[in-house]
C-alpha cells in the first residue's frame, strides 16, 4: 500500500511540472544539437526535427565508429549510448535506425543522449565542447576521415 | 576498469595516425563480422622498419591497438614484423577483454599484410 501511495504522489508531482519541465528540457536537447551540429561537420540528427520526446537526441556523426564516441566521453564523464553495438565480435546498427531507411555509415556512428531532470545548459555546453575535439580526433585516425 | 590505462592513453592519445604519402608497404585487415576495419603503411630503411602510419575504423581498442603497435614495430625487421601475433598486439595495450580481442587480431595482420606488401615491392636483399 505504501508503494501505490507512494507511486500516486510521484505522478502527482511530476503531473504539475510536465508541461514546464518538457518545454526546458526540449530547449536543451535542441541546444545540443544546434551545438554539435555548428561545431562538428558530417553530423545528423536522426528522426523528426520537432516530433519528438523532449528527452534524446540521436546524433550520427559520419566517418566515425558510435562506440569510440562512447568510450571518449565516458572518460569526460559523460553518459551517451551507441545506436550500434560490438559485443562478442559482432555488430549490429540500431534497427529502429535501419527501419527509417538511415544509411549503414550514419546509423554505424550513431549516439544517443539522453536528458533529464537534472540537466543543465552548462551541462550541455560542456558535452558538445567535449564532442568537437574528440571526434576530430577519431577522424584523423580512420580511414576516410581528413587525414 | 574494463580498460588498462595504456590502452586509454593510446586512444585518447593515438600515435602516428593519418596517412603516409609514398609508403614502401601498404596492408589493410577487416573484421567483417563487426566491420573493423585496420590499415598500416609502411616506410623502411635496410630492411627495418623506420616509420609507420595507420587508420582504423572501429571501437576504441581497435584504435588504441594500432597505435600501440605501430610504436611496438618501429625499429622491428621485416621479418620480425611477419611474425607478429595477436598476442605481441595485446600486450602491447596490457591486455583486452575477451570480446575485444578481434582489435588485435586485425592490427597485427593488417601489420603483417602491410610488411608483405613492402617485400612484394622491394625485396630485402636488394
Amino acid at each position: 500500500v505504501a508503494g501505490i501511495v507512494g507511486f500516486g504522489k510521484a505522478v502527482e508531482i511530476r503531473a504539475a511540472v510536465m508541461d514546464e519541465e518538457g518545454q526546458r528540457v526540449t530547449a536543451l536537447r535542441d541546444r545540443l544539437w544546434e551545438g554539435i551540429r555548428a561545431r562538428v561537420p558530417d553530423v545528423r540528427l536522426n528522426g523528426h526535427p520537432a516530433l519528438r520526446l523532449p528527452g534524446t537526441a540521436n546524433i550520427s556523426f559520419h566517418h566515425v565508429e558510435a562506440e569510440s564516441i562512447v568510450l571518449g566521453l565516458d572518460l569526460k564523464g559523460i553518459g551517451v549510448s551507441a545506436g550500434s553495438a560490438c559485443t562478442s565480435g559482432s555488430v549490429e546498427p540500431s534497427y529502429v535506425l535501419v527501419a527509417m531507411s538511415t544509411p549503414l555509415p550514419w546509423a554505424m556512428g550513431a549516439v544517443r543522449h539522453s536528458l533529464g531532470r537534472s540537466t543543465t545548459a552548462e551541462d550541455i555546453d560542456y558535452v558538445v565542447d567535449c564532442v568537437e575535439p574528440l571526434v576530430a580526433k577519431l577522424r584523423q585516425a580512420m580511414p576516410v576521415g581528413t587525414a | 576498469v574494463r580498460y588498462s590505462a595504456r590502452l586509454l592513453d593510446h586512444f585518447l592519445n593515438p600515435r602516428n595516425a593519418g596517412l603516409m604519402p609514398d609508403a614502401d608497404g601498404v596492408g589493410a585487415d577487416e573484421f567483417t563480422d563487426c566491420g573493423d576495419l585496420a590499415r598500416f603503411f609502411l616506410r623502411v630503411a635496410e630492411g627495418r622498419v623506420q616509420e609507420v602510419r595507420f587508420q582504423t575504423y572501429g571501437c576504441g581498442p581497435s584504435i588504441a591497438a594500432a597505435s600501440a603497435a605501430s610504436e611496438l614495430v618501429t625499429g622491428w625487421t621485416l621479418e620480425a614484423v611477419l611474425q607478429l601475433s595477436a598476442q605481441d598486439v595485446e600486450r602491447a595495450v596490457d591486455g583486452l577483454p575477451e570480446d575485444r580481442r578481434h582489435a588485435a587480431e586485425v592490427v597485427a595482420a593488417a601489420l603483417r599484410a602491410a610488411t608483405l606488401d613492402t617485400l612484394k615491392r622491394r625485396p630485402p636483399d636488394v
